[in-house]
C-alpha cells in the first residue's frame, strides 16, 4: 500500500494542468510537494530498519541507497514545490508567463519528480535506463521553458548530449544482458544480477562499463561530458535548477555506482575503481578554472557541481569504507547545499534582474537577508566549517591519503583548495562593499518586490547542512553507513 | 542466421550513404530505409529462433519508425523548409571516404579486442558499432536540426539490431520503454526544432552560439 505515494506527483501534474486558478495552481502544487514526504517516509524508515524492500512483483528494489536517494528527491521537491509557489508567481505577474504557462510548469516539474522517483526504485537496470531518459525528456522542457534564444540553445544540447550519452549506455545494457544470458541468467534485474556477477565474462562486463560510465556519466556530469550542464542550469527557472543540480545529477550517479558493484565483482583486480578514481580527478581538475574566472552566478554553480561530483566518484573510487562512507555523505551534503543554493540565487536573481557576478554588488547593504544567506550558502558550499560539506571532503580527502597511493589524497585536495579560494573570491565581490551610486538611485523601485514568507523554505536544506557539520544524528549516519555498503557491495 | 548479417549489412550501406547525403528530404527516406531494414531483422530472429516477443517488437518498430516517424518528418519538413539543399561541414565525397575509413577502423578494433562470443555476436557486432558511430559522425558533419535528430535515430537502429542479433531484444517491458523514450523524444526534439525555427528564423544549430564558458 505504502507505494501509492507514487501517485502523489502524478495526480499533482493532472491538477496543475487542468485547474484553471492560476491561485489554485499554486495551491495544489505546494500540497502535493508536501504530501510526498509524508508519504515516503514510512517506506524510507522500513528499508532502514529491515533492509532492502521489494515490491510490485520485483520490479521496484529500495534499498539503502534508494533510500538515500528517495530522501534527496522529496525533500528537495518539497522545498522546489513550495519555493516555486512564489517563484513562479512573481513571474506571472511580470507578464514573462501566463496562466497556461504555469500549468504547463507544474504539469512537468512533478512528472520530472515522477520519473526520478522511478530511476530511483526501479530493480531492473534497463528500466533504470528508461527512467533517465525519461528524465532528460521531461527536464529538457522544463530547460527551454522560457523559450528565448539561450533557452532553446541550452535544451537542444542538453537533449541532443545526453541522449546520445544515454544511447551510449544503452550499448553498456546490451552488453552486459549478454554477459548474463551467457551465464545462463535472462534478466536484468539488480538484485539477481548481483549475486551472479562473479560469474560473467570480465571482458564483457570491462566494455559494458566503460560505456555505461561514458553514458551515465553525461548525465551526472563527469567532464568532459559536462558542457550541457552549465547551459542547462543557468537557463532553466530556478527551483527546476535546484531539481537538475541536487537530485538528477543523484540519480544518474547511482546508475553508475550500482553497475560499479557489478563490475567490481565481476572483474578482478583495480580496473573499475580506477575508472572511476580518473573521471572523477579529471572532473575536479577541468572545473577549477571556470569555477575561477566565472562570469554568471548560475554558471558557477553548475561548475561547482561537476567538480563535487568528481569527489564523489574519486571516493567511490578509492573504496576503502572511510571513502564510500564520505561518498554517500557528501552526495547528500551536496544535494540540499546545492539546492539551497539555486533557490536562494533564484530570488537574488529576480530581485537584481541579473546573474552576472559583477552586477551585483553590496549584496549585504542592499539586500541584508538574502545577501546573509547567499554568503552562508557559498560558504557551505565551498566547504568552509561547521557546514556539513566541510566534514564529508574532510572524510573523503582523509580516506584518499589513506589509499594505497599517497597521492590520490594531494589529488583531490588541490582542486577542493583552488575551487575555495574562487568561491569565496566571487561570493565577497556580490555580498561585500557598497552599492554603486546608480544602484542607490534605483532602490526604491526594486524593494517594491517583496518577498513571500515561503521563499524561506530555500534556507531549510540549508539548514540541515548545516546541522550534519556540527553534529551527525544517529538514524542519518546509520542510514549514510548503510547506503555506503551497498556502494561496497554488500547487497544480498 | 546469416541472413541477419546481410540485412545487416545493407542497414551500413544505408548509414554511409547518410552521411555523404546532402537533401534533408533524403535523409528522412534513408532513415525509412534503415527502420524497415530493422524491422526485417526483427522479423527474422523471431522466426529463426522462435523468440515470441519480437513479433511484438517487429510491429512496434514497423508502427513508430516506418510509419510514424516518417510521417511527422516529412510533415515538418513541408511546413517549415524551403530549401531541402543542405550545405554540410563536408563535402559529400570527403564525408562518404571519412564514413568508409571508421567502419574499417572499427572492424579492426573489434577483430583485435577478441571478446569471447558466439559466432552470431561477431559477425554483427562491427556492423553495429559501425552504424552507431555513423549516426554520430552524422550529427557532427550537419549543421540542420533534423539531421541531427535523424543521426541520433541512427545511433539508435545501430543499438537495436546489437540487441536483436545479440540476446534477441531486451526483456519486453525493458523494450516497451525504450520505444516509449524513443517516441516522445522524437516528439519534444520536433518541438524544440519548431521554437527553433520561430526565434532564429532558422533550423541551423551553428546559430546555437550564445552560451559558452
Amino acid at each position: 500500500m505504502e507505494m501509492w505515494f507514487l501517485a502523489i506527483p502524478a495526480v499533482t501534474a493532472c491538477l496543475c494542468l487542468f485547474v484553471p486558478s492560476p491561485a489554485w495552481k499554486h495551491r495544489i502544487n505546494a500540497l502535493g510537494g508536501l504530501l510526498l514526504p509524508i508519504a515516503a517516509m514510512p517506506l524510507i524508515a522500513q528499508v532502514l530498519r529491515e533492509g532492502p524492500q521489494v515490491r510490485w512483483g520485483g520490479h521496484l528494489y529500495v534499498d539503502a541507497l534508494s533510500a538515500l536517494l528517495l530522501m534527496i528527491i522529496v525533500l528537495v521537491g518539497f522545498c522546489a514545490a513550495c519555493f516555486s509557489l512564489a517563484y513562479m508567481e512573481r513571474e506571472r505577474q511580470a507578464g514573462i508567463i501566463d496562466t497556461a504557462k504555469l500549468g504547463r510548469y507544474y504539469l512537468w516539474m512533478h512528472l520530472f519528480l515522477l520519473t526520478m522517483l522511478a530511476a530511483a526504485m526501479v530493480n531492473n537496470l534497463g528500466l533504470l535506463w528508461v527512467a533517465i531518459e525519461a528524465t532528460t525528456l521531461v527536464s529538457a522542457l522544463l530547460v527551454g521553458f522560457y523559450g528565448r534564444e539561450a533557452s532553446i540553445e541550452a535544451a537542444w544540447k542538453y537533449i541532443l548530449l545526453c541522449s546520445v550519452g544515454i544511447a551510449l549506455a544503452l550499448l553498456g545494457l546490451i552488453l552486459l544482458y549478454f554477459a548474463a544470458m551467457q551465464s545462463g541468467l535472462m534478466t536484468l534485474n539488480w538484485s539477481e544480477l548481483l549475486p551472479a556477477a562473479g560469474r560473467f565474462d570480465p571482458e564483457l562486463v570491462k566494455l559494458a562499463f566503460i560505456f555505461v560510465v561514458i553514458g551515465f556519466g553525461t548525465k551526472a556530469g563527469f567532464a568532459p561530458m559536462h558542457n550541457w550542464m552549465p547551459d542547462a542550469y543557468s537557463q532553466a527557472p530556478s527551483p527546476i535548477s535546484a531539481l537538475l543540480s541536487a537530485v538528477l545529477i543523484n540519480c544518474a550517479l547511482v546508475g553508475v555506482f550500482r553497475f560499479h558493484v557489478l563490475v567490481v565483482r565481476a572483474v578482478p583486480g583495480d580496473f573499475a575503481s580506477h575508472l572511476l578514481l580518473g573521471f572523477g580527478i579529471f572532473s575536479m581538475v577541468i572545473a577549477v578554472p571556470f569555477v575561477l574566472l566565472q562570469h554568471d552566478i548560475k554558471r558557477l554553480l553548475a561548475y561547482s557541481s561537476v567538480e563535487h561530483v568528481g569527489l564523489i566518484v574519486a571516493a567511490v573510487g578509492i573504496g576503502s569504507p572511510l571513502a564510500l562512507f564520505g561518498a554517500t555523505w557528501h552526495l547528500f551534503n551536496h544535494a540540499l547545499t546545492k539546492a539551497a543554493l539555486f533557490l536562494i540565487v533564484g530570488r537574488l536573481e529576480q530581485q537584481y534582474k541579473t546573474r552576472k557576478i559583477a552586477r551585483i554588488r553590496g549584496a549585504l547593504a542592499r539586500t541584508p537577508w538574502l545577501g546573509a544567506a547567499l554568503l552562508a550558502g557559498i560558504l557551505a558550499l565551498a566547504g568552509a566549517p561547521p557546514f556539513g560539506l566541510f566534514m564529508s571532503e574532510l572524510t573523503v580527502v582523509a580516506a584518499g591519503l589513506g589509499a594505497p597511493k599517497g597521492w590520490t589524497g594531494m589529488a583531490l585536495l588541490a582542486p577542493l583548495l583552488l575551487a575555495f579560494t574562487g568561491m569565496v573570491y566571487h561570493v565577497g565581490k556580490m555580498v561585500l562593499g557598497m552599492p554603486s551610486l546608480k544602484w542607490q538611485r534605483s532602490a526604491a523601485m526594486v524593494q517594491a518586490t517583496s518577498g513571500s514568507p515561503l521563499e524561506w523554505i530555500a534556507l531549510l536544506p540549508l539548514a540541515l547542512v548545516l546541522m550534519m557539520g556540527i553534529m551527525l544524528p544517529e538514524v542519518v549516519r546509520e542510514g549514510l553507513l548503510q547506503a555506503a555498503a551497498v556502494l561496497g557491495g554488500a547487497g544480498r | 542466421m546469416q541472413l541477419v548479417e546481410i540485412v545487416g549489412t545493407v542497414l551500413l550501406l544505408a548509414a554511409i550513404w547518410l552521411v555523404g547525403n546532402r537533401r534533408l528530404d533524403r535523409a528522412v527516406v534513408n532513415l525509412t530505409i534503415q527502420a524497415l531494414l530493422l524491422t526485417l531483422v526483427a522479423l527474422i530472429t523471431a522466426v529463426v529462433a522462435g523468440v515470441h516477443h519480437m513479433y511484438g517488437v517487429a510491429l512496434l518498430l514497423f508502427l513508430i519508425k516506418v510509419v510514424a516517424m516518417p510521417m511527422a518528418f516529412f510533415w515538418a519538413l513541408r511546413r517549415s523548409e524551403r530549401v531541402l539543399e543542405m550545405q554540410p561541414v563536408l563535402s559529400p565525397v570527403v564525408a562518404t571516404v571519412g564514413a568508409v575509413a571508421l567502419v574499417v577502423m572499427v572492424y579492426f578494433a573489434v577483430g583485435s579486442i577478441r571478446l569471447p562470443v558466439p559466432a552470431v555476436m561477431s559477425g554483427l557486432l562491427p556492423v553495429s558499432l559501425s552504424v552507431i558511430l555513423l549516426g554520430i559522425l552524422t550529427m557532427i558533419t550537419h549543421r540542420k536540426a533534423l539531421l541531427q535528430v535523424v543521426g541520433l535515430m541512427t545511433m539508435e537502429n545501430g543499438l537495436f539490431m546489437l540487441a536483436m542479433a545479440s540476446t534477441f531484444g531486451m526483456p519486453f517491458i525493458v523494450e516497451l520503454g525504450i520505444f516509449f523514450d524513443v517516441l516522445v523524444s522524437a516528439v519534444i526534439m520536433g518541438g524544440l526544432t519548431h521554437q527553433m525555427k520561430v526565434v532564429f528564423a532558422s533550423t541551423d544549430t551553428d546559430r546555437l552560439n550564445q552560451l559558452r564558458g
